[in-house]
Parts: C-alpha cells; structure tokens; sequence
C-alpha cells in the first residue's frame, strides 16, 4: 500500500510537471505581450522585457522560468494584477476565501444531496420522486452562475434578506457566512442535483436485488435492510464522484465569485487571462491542476477502504 | 491496518479541503501619528463601519480594483480615485466660480508658478505641507520623487507622462532612456531644487502657466513617500514593493487610506490635518469593488450607492431618469484600416477608405453602441480650451468649418451612393476579382462593438455588392491593438478602436498624436507625410500659445485626416452618470477635464 501510495504520488509530480510545462508553453504562446499597451513608451516596454528575459527565445524563458522554481521557489512576477508581487503570493492569498466558498457549498450539498436521492428512491414513481427528479434535471441542466444572479436578485433585492456583496469587512465568522449564504447555496444546487442523482439510481438498483430480498427473508424490517445493506452498497460508486466533485465546483466558482465580488481565485484567474499576466495565470492552473490530482489520488486510494473487496496495490 | 488507512484518508481529504486556509490579509490602517512603516497599526476594526448619525460617508464603487498604489509604475486609471483622495500634488484642479468650468489652485504648491525666463519656471512649496506621519514634504520630496519616477533602471510605466505630458522636461526622455549607459546626468534633467522649499523646472518648449500647472496635476508628479520607496527596493534597484499593500503606502491628501482589501474594497478617512481639509466635505468615503453590472444596480437600487455609471445596456432604463447626466469623453470610437495587409490589395486604396467612410450610417450604429452621438469628426466634443475660455474646439468657428464639411457629404459623411462610386473604383485599381473578404477584428469583452460589427457584416455588401465584398467579424480576447501586433500586418483589416488614452482636454490636436508616423505604438499603420508636418504645426510653441492660431491650425489638420482618412470616426464616447439625491456637486454639468468634481461634494440629507 505505501509503495502504491508512493508509486501514486511520483506519477502527479510527473503529471503536474507536464502540466505546468504545457501551461507555461500555451500561455506564453498567446498572442499578448505582458507588457504591451498603447499608454507605455515602446523602449520601456522593450527595457522591461530584457530585464525579464522575454525577448529572448521561448526554451530559454522557459529555462529561467525552471530555474526560478528550482533554486527560489519563485514562480515569477505578476506585471498585470499585482505589479512587481510574486506570483504565487498573489494567488496563494486568494485561496482562503474560494477554498471556504467551496467546502462550505460542499458540505451543505452531501446531506441534502443524499436525502433527496434517497427519498426519490424509496418514493419511486410517486409524487416525491417527481418533484426531486424535476428539480435535479433543472439544478443539472442550468449553470451555477444563472442561479447565483436570480438568488441575487430575488434575496438581496426583492426580498433583501442577504447583502447583495461578500463583506470583506465582516466582523465574525457569522456575519462572514451571511454574506456568502447566496453564493454558497448556488454552487451548491448542481452537487446536489448530481449527488441525488446518482443515489437515486444506485439505490434504485440495489432494493431491487437479491441480497436484500434475502435480508428481508432473514427477518430484517424494511428499514433496516434499507439503512444496512441497500444505502451502503450504494455510497461506493458515490465515493467517485465526490471528491473530484471539489474540483468541478471550482469551476463554478469562477464566476460566481465575480457576481458577488468575492475576492477569491476564480475572477483572478479570469482576469490574469484577459490582460495578459501569464506567470499569475500559470500558477492559478496549477493550483487546479493540484487540486484535481490530489483529489484523484484520495479517490484511488479510497476504494479499499469503502469497498473491501478492492485491493490497492495490485498485491496477488 | 485499515483504521489506520481510514484516519490517514480522513486527514487527506481534511487537508485537502483545508489547504490554505489562513486568515486573510488583516486591513491595515494609517493613522496621522504613524511615523515609520514599522509603526503601521494594524486596524481590527470592520471596514465599513456603519455611518454614525452625524458622519458624511460617500458610498461608490470602481469596477476593477488599483494594481498597486505605486502611481510611477502604474497607468492603470484606476489609481486616480485613492490619489484623488488620499495624496496631495503641486497643484489641483478646482472647479471655477460659473460651475461650468475649471481652474487651478495651489495645493503643496504655496502659489501659482513663477516664470524666470521663457524656459524656465519656479514653484515655491508651502512649509506645512506633511505627510500623514507628519514628516515634511520639501523640494527634498520632489526631487527625489521626480529622480525615481525617471530613473532608468527602474524604467517605471509613468515615465514618459512626467517626461512630457503637457510640457516637456528638458533631458527627461533622454535620462529615462539611456538604460545603464550612463550618458546623461541626473544633474541635466530639468529638475532642480533651489532651497527646502522652491523646486526649479525647464521646458523645451516655451509655455503658459497653466500648461506648467496642468503637468503637476498628473499622477505622474504626486509625491511618494522615500522612507517606504527605499525600504521596498530590491538589491539590483530594479522595482520596489512601494505601495503593493496598504501599509507600503504613505497618504498626505485630504484623505488617508485607512483599509485597502484589494479585489473588495477601499476605505478613506478625512485627514484633519490637511492644509485645505475645509475644502473637503465627506467624513469617509467607501470604494466597492463591483465587476457586475446587475449588482451595481442592485446597490443603486437600494440606496446604497451614490453613484452609478450605466453601461450601454442598463441606460435604457435610466436614460428617462432626472439624475442621468451626460458626460462626453475625449474618445472618438473609430476603425482602423489596416493598408499594410497585402494580402487584401484593396486595404491600400485611398478610395476603399473613402468608401468605408461614407458607407457607415452613424446614426444606427451609435444607437446600437447605446445613446452614444454618431461623428464624422474625430477631435471629440470634449476636447478645446473648454477650462480657460468655455468653448470647445467642435462650438469654434474652424470646428464648425470641418462639421460642415462632413455634413455637405451626408447625415454625419453618411452618403452610400459616393460610398459605392468610390468602393468600385477601388475594386477596379486595386486588380480585385470576385468577393472580398474583409475582417472586422474588436475585442470580444465589447458587446456594442460586436453589434456593430454585425450591422456593417449586413450593410457594406448592400451597398457595396454582396458579390465584390463580405464582412467576417473576428472576436479577439485580450486588446485589439495587442492583437494586432501579434497577427501582424496581415492578420487584420479593419478593427475598431475607442482608445484615445492621454488626449488633451486643453489642446485638441493632441488626439491625432498616435497617428503620426514617428509615434511608435501607433494602433493604426497608415502614414501620412502632409499630416506629420501638419502636427508638428500644431505641437509648435507658437501655435499652443495662440488661442486662435490653435483653432485654425487644428481645423486644417483635421481636415487632412478626413482627406487621407487616416482612420474612420463613427461616433463621439458618451458615458451617463448619475449620483443619489443626497449628493451636492460643484458642478452643474460635466466639465471635461476636471469632472464630477465628486471629491469636492458634499452630503446634504
């Protein structure tokens, strides 16, 4: 397991070695100079770019850009967003706040994912099940963002019951929360949607088979086969989908931290793209990049333990 | 083994989810006692603190927060907000008694300019004029200012504003420029400090007081604090962290920076220590950092803004609305014809860019750009002389003349009959056979522009011949004009174009100063040597220094530019503004070049 575990870990160092080499090509290769604009004298642009090694061919930028890394840590300079910070400081202070936006919009959307799914599951074909399934379709088939400006309009500005921005002045954690309820419920609604989704199926499947037949024959009430057999075999495909689930609401997020001005990483990421600021772009994929491998890791190494039949390491 | 596997997958996902989070940057205030960086104490106060009864607090919003408050490395516009408010300069602008125009007054300046020959002026500084900390600012202050802003290593982005922006400094460029050759001396800059308190200044070219002024109200010239710019400077002195964070930024204005939460929000507070703080009325002022539209209304809507700018969509709701003022830019939105694409022949026919002149209906494409005014002309309605005499260049008789000019040809040049006679004899010369496709390129985060894009993309093959012309409209991220550089000369034909950055308000010709042939970012590749000379007219002493001369001059430039069609001017930039009942201006209409005047208004509910 430990040398899986290893093996697994040296595999994403690769993979987001690659990654950050692909990042780094791309987005060099767009068709923006980082310091191009009509309003700055051509010689300083010129001057700024020597002293960063821009105008020299791109294997050698990208040679200083290792090198950095390497020997400083130093992921480069943002010339755009942040003039003269270092990247990674740019984009590590915004973390905080879109890695809260995204755990809390998770942790609200496991429980109510899973009881939605498991009502329309045990309510199948009925009312219920309608009600659940119609609103999963829509929660799946509408973008986040749509959702976040009708919440906007409807609980800041018709009913105002929230602030209609994120309060970065916010005293306690409470008032913290009160100003990101909208935000949180609208990343919210789609893992909901896909969590019940795929409860419902699984569960669906699993009442009707066998084993369960046979634990009800065992003398086992309806509930408890439900809650013992039928509801945990059905949480080990859930397990797959998640924790990438993380990395799918982030994306999410890139645009809804925009509608309620919400100082995380989505809108810089955004915004480093449209003016050019390469080096903060990069290191915003990265931290994606990170952030899914990881994920993907845990995901890996997780099925063993929900699911005992599966062995990890390819032990015989 | 497994409880093991299990704590030790519960702490992954823990960690994984937890992964950085740390508190987020803690608000820094300034407080008038603070005396070193050091001493910088860090406010655990909630930035909007809500208004006390009797406290003016001014709610308003940009759109996009300020890179850095480092105003020498920086052309962001977006910096002019917290230096209006929270820096101090040589001299400001000020709205005139008739609150129709304006003019200027001392600020760390004691008094107006002294001239001591025709090149050369004298400013005396005022002896109470201090920072925050309540350190001096001095001649020390400005030279040393001034020094950094051009310094050649640090090859700052203001330098050329400070170099010349409305007069020129003797030797500024050349220092600014010289790189690390050391050809010229700091001692040959026109800088000079003659005593604590009177800095010197020579020009290259002879000019009024008002001109020597109006270059110390840019933000180019406004003071930073040496303490700070010295502790934040790396080992090779090629950048410094000056003005990075909140606590890297020393105020001295009528206002002092109390939080800045970039991306959110900024706060300042009235500095009661300010030599003219009775000129300043609000007790604090909040700057929301609002990206949407919809949530600016929202705000608005609620009343808890007191200002709104609606874009291009929204001002169809507002535009009935009593508080909506027009607010006329110095921007003439054009297209640019790009003649060096050799790859469309026609592009180099004097006559295809006649014929795309007169082919536009402004009047249409100005009502889908949302309420803004259809121009044949490119000197905008904003720019003229308008502070010192109350007319603009476009109310003068030789503005008029040009007016004319284009009016005798259409509705606004609009004339698709002498449009068409030219576009076929351009068909003819330039050896074109079948359709010819041209490319409209506008950068794809302007929905007007890709509405008009997609009304030439109908009306130029109907008036031109859906069998000789197409139209593909090309959507670019990014910044047409950095486009264009990338794709080079044949990536492009036509693209549009609403910069007009650093136009002068008080001298007209000024916009037409990218389009020359030695300006090297110039956004558009036609070259003309009769318009050169033309400029080089204009930009003459003699010429700036006479009201009247200017005017003529102007007029028979702008006229060589509609000749040559240098570029097509469609219509003339409007913004519409509108501030909250509970706000007084000073001013009774837009006054081009100074304003809203918002910083000096006051509160009255």
């Amino acid at each position: 397991m430990f040398r899986y575990v290893l093996g697994r870990f040296g595999a994403m160092l690769v993979t987001l070695f690659l990654i950050m080499t692909l990042s780094f090509w791309i987005i060099r290769l767009m068709p923006m100079s980082i310091f191009e604009s009509p309003e700055v004298a051509p010689e300083i642009q010129r001057m700024l770019e020597s002293e960063l090694h821009l105008d020299k061919p791109m294997y050698v930028q990208y040679y200083y850009f290792l090198k950095g890394i390497a020997t400083d840590g130093d992921f480069g300079t943002s010339y755009k967003i942040r003039p003269g910070m270092p990247v990674f400081q740019v984009a590590i202070s915004r973390v905080p706040i879109t890695m809260l936006l995204n755990f809390l919009s998770l942790l609200i959307s496991l429980p109510i994912g899973l009881l939605a799914g498991t009502v329309a599951a045990l309510r199948r074909n009925k009312p219920a099940d309608y009600v659940i399934s119609f609103f999963i379709v829509i929660f799946i088939s509408v973008p986040s963002f749509v959702f976040a400006s009708l919440l906007q309009y409807l609980f800041t500005f018709k009913i105002p019951l929230f602030p209609t921005l994120y309060d970065p002045a916010a005293a306690t954690f409470g008032a913290m929360f009160h100003s990101l309820f909208l935000p949180i419920v609208a990343l919210a609604l789609g893992p909901i949607a896909t969590i019940g989704r795929y409860l419902r199926g699984e569960l669906i499947e699993t009442l009707s088979s066998e084993f369960l037949l046979l634990a009800r024959t065992k003398g086992l009430t309806k509930k408890q086969a439900i809650v013992r057999h039928a509801f945990r075999n059905s949480m080990v495909p859930l397990a797959n989908i998640i924790i990438p689930m993380i990395t799918s609401i982030m994306g999410g997020s890139l645009v809804i931290e925009n509608i309620f001005a919400i100082p995380g990483m989505g809108g810089q990421l955004v915004d480093s793209i449209n003016v050019g600021d390469h080096f903060l772009t990069i290191v915003h994929l990265l931290f994606y990049s990170v952030t899914s491998l990881f994920s993907i890791l845990v995901v890996d190494i997780s099925y063993g333990i929900i699911d005992p039949r599966i062995r990890i390491g390819g032990k015989k | 083994m497994k409880r093991y596997l299990a704590l030790l997958i519960s702490v992954l996902m823990l960690v994984s989810i937890f992964a950085g989070c740390t508190k987020t940057e803690t608000p820094d205030t300034q407080t008038p006692d603070t005396t070193t960086p050091a001493d910088t104490t860090p406010s655990t106060t909630p930035d909007t603190t809500p208004a006390t009864t009797n406290e003016k607090v001014l709610y308003t919003y940009m759109s996009a927060d300020c890179p850095t408050l480092n105003n020498q490395d920086c052309v962001d516009g977006a910096l002019q907000t917290p230096y209006d408010y929270c820096s101090a300069t040589l001299y400001r602008k000020i709205v005139a008694e008739d609150r129709k125009s304006y003019t200027y007054y001392a600020d760390i300046a004691s008094e107006m300019p002294i001239q001591i020959d025709t090149h050369t002026w004298q400013i005396k500084l005022r002896e109470d004029a201090k920072w925050v900390n309540g350190d001096p600012i001095n001649a020390d202050t400005f030279m040393y200012t001034f020094k950094m802003n051009l310094d050649p290593i640090l090859a700052n982005q203001m330098q050329d504003y400070l170099a010349s922006i409305s007069v020129t400094i003797v030797n500024a460029r050349e220092y600014m420029l010289q790189g690390d050759t050391n050809t010229v001396s700091w001692d040959d800059v026109g800088f000079k400090k003659i005593d604590d308190y009177t800095i010197q200044v020579t020009t290259v070219d002879e000019n009024t007081a008002e001109q020597v002024m109006d270059q110390f109200t840019d933000r180019s010239c406004f003071p930073v604090y040496e303490p700070m710019y010295e502790a934040g400077m790396n080992d090779t002195r090629t950048s410094t962290t000056y003005g990075k964070t909140a606590e890297e930024f020393m105020s001295c204005g009528p206002y002092t920076l109390e939080t800045w939460d970039f991306d959110s929000q900024q706060v300042y507070v009235k500095n009661p220590d300010y030599w003219h703080a009775d000129m300043y009325h609000y007790d604090r002022v909040v700057v929301r950092i609002i990206p949407t539209m919809n949530a600016r209304v929202e705000l608005w809507e609620k009343g808890e803004l007191d200002y709104l700018q609606p874009d291009s969509k929204t001002i169809e709701t507002y535009i009935d609305d009593p508080r909506i003022a027009e607010n006329i830019g110095v921007t003439v939105t054009h297209i640019d014809i790009n003649d060096k694409n050799t790859d469309t022949p026609i592009l180099q026919q004097l006559d295809f860019r006649k014929a795309i002149y007169h082919a536009c209906d402004r009047e249409v494409l100005a009502e889908l750009a949302g309420y803004q005014i259809p121009a044949g002309f490119y000197v905008s309605m904003a720019a003229g002389m308008y502070g010192v005499s109350g007319v603009n260049y476009r109310d003068t008789p030789q503005g008029k003349s040009v007016t004319d000019l284009i009016e005798s040809w259409g509705p606004n040049g609009y004339n698709p009959d002498l449009a068409k006679e030219y576009f076929d004899k351009a068909y003819e010369a330039s050896g074109s056979t079948g359709v010819v496709n041209i490319r409209v390129m506008y950068e794809d985060n302007y929905s007007d522009f890709e509405a008009c894009t997609e009304y030439l993309q109908q009306s130029l093959p109907k008036i031109f011949g859906a069998d000789k012309i197409s139209i593909e409209a090309v959507p670019v991220s990014g910044g047409s004009t950095a486009y264009k550089a990338a794709v080079g000369d044949t990536g492009w034909d036509l693209s549009w174009n609403d910069w007009g950055a650093g136009s002068s308000r008080t001298m007209p010709h000024t916009c037409f100063r990218y389009f020359i042939t030695d300006y090297a970012s110039r956004p558009n590749s036609y070259t003309n040597a009769e318009f050169d000379a033309q400029y080089a007219v204009c930009d003459s002493s003699e010429v700036k220094a006479d009201y009247e001369r200017m005017m003529d001059e102007t007029a028979k430039l702008e006229k060589i530019y509609l000749d040559t069609v240098i570029q097509v001017p469609i219509f003339q930039t409007v913004a519409y503004d509108m501030f909250s009942d509970r706000i007084e201006l000073p001013v009774d209409v837009y006054v081009p070049g100074f304003g809203w005047g918002q910083a000096y208004g006051d509160i009255v509910e």
